[in-house]
């Protein structure tokens, strides 16, 4: 609406003067201004206010050097290192607890179909819990017999156990 | 398993401790000059010093600025865009600050530690404008008055600001206008 006022409006002199009005905008404008004399006016006493504020005190100088060494020594300090051994030790028992679980679980599908001869089961958990793997790594365990079944992961929360996909010949 | 260091971090900075323990060197031997983790941080101390208006509190705020990242440190998915990450940490904290105590101090020029010892002239006219500055921002809405600092005071682009802020460049222009308005009415009244 800039080119059909009599005069530019506020907010428009005042992001025009810090130079923060859009290309199109800014064109409508310096259209404007160059038969204007009052907004021009306009325009000056909003550089005058940026002038000012441009002006503002430079920030102090501190030393950032001891600064950025507590916050080495502080987040050293209290940042938790994340070898938390015995909570490996409680997922690796709760993936063998599970590989068993699901095991009888296949072994109860498998006998209730009496057409099929007895599985032999074995199972594998893979991998193996390796201590290297970070705290969000999902256990694949997988059953290999007659059938076969994969489970994803593990929720330690509530326990529940996601198993994606299953075999039966 | 070893995840490479955040760089905008440094090498080395407690990464060693928490994301390559093959590293067998002490966290101490590991750690880098601190080069880049100052630069950010004088970076933040700038933001957070104008936004709180004083020394003492900037500092304590920067430090706990960075100490928020590093605690965050995996929710920053591009490391080009830490600049930016760090910024805005730095802006909420101080803009928390700033709304907890719900007003805000500014100093006495003779308490700050000055870059350069400046003039007695010089430092009447600093005391001069901060004290017109301080004034000027009283009369602005918080995000006014962070919109402003940034812009007009920090001379950094809207759209940077907008996104240190958290918000539209549109949002940010609005603000802006309104505070460039508010402040201008200021100086019609403070110079009659």
């Amino acid at each position: 609406m800039i080119g059909f006022r009599a005069h530019l409006d506020e907010r428009t002199i005042a992001l025009y003067a810090g130079g923060d009005l859009g290309r199109f905008r800014r064109w409508l404008a310096n259209r404007h201004l160059s038969r204007c004399p009052i907004c021009r006016d306009a325009v000056d006493a909003y550089s005058d206010v940026l002038s000012r504020l441009a002006e503002a005190p430079p920030v102090p100088e501190i030393d950032f050097s001891a600064l950025a060494h507590n916050v080495r020594v502080t987040a050293e300090q209290s940042l938790p290192v994340p070898s938390t051994e015995p909570r490996w030790r409680w997922r690796a028992a709760a993936v063998a607890g599970l590989a068993t679980a699901a095991i009888a679980t296949f072994m109860l599908v498998s006998n209730s179909n009496e057409s099929k001869p007895d599985p032999t089961l074995t199972a594998t958990a893979v991998p193996a819990v390796p201590e290297e793997l970070g705290p969000w790594a999902e256990a694949d365990v997988q059953l290999t017999s007659a059938g076969s079944l994969r489970v994803q992961s593990f929720h330690s929360g509530s326990g529940t156990l996601t198993i994606t996909d299953y075999y039966l010949p | 398993m070893g995840t490479p260091a955040m760089p905008f971090f440094g090498p080395g900075l407690m990464a060693d401790k928490r994301q390559d323990r093959s590293d067998p060197r002490p966290a101490t031997e590991a750690a880098p000059s601190g080069a880049a983790l100052e630069a950010h941080m004088r970076r933040m101390f700038r933001l957070i010093y104008r936004i709180v208006g004083n020394v003492p509190d900037a500092q304590d705020l920067t430090q706990d600025a960075m100490l928020k990242a590093l605690g965050r440190r995996e929710q920053l998915r591009d490391d080009r865009k830490a600049v930016q990450w760090l910024n805005r940490i730095a802006v909420n904290t101080a803009l928390d600050f700033v709304r907890r105590r719900s007003r805000v101090v500014f100093e006495e020029i003779e308490a700050a530690p000055p870059a350069t010892a400046p003039s007695p002239e010089q430092d009447a006219l600093r005391s001069e404008t901060r004290m017109w500055i301080e004034g000027g921002l009283k009369r602005l809405s918080e995000r006014e008055r962070t919109a402003l600092l940034l812009r007009d005071v920090e001379q950094m682009p809207a759209a940077e600001v907008a996104q240190v802020m958290g918000c539209s460049t549109a949002t940010v222009r609005s603000h802006i206008a309104n505070a460039r308005v508010k402040f201008k009415r200021y100086r019609e009244e403070t110079e009659q």
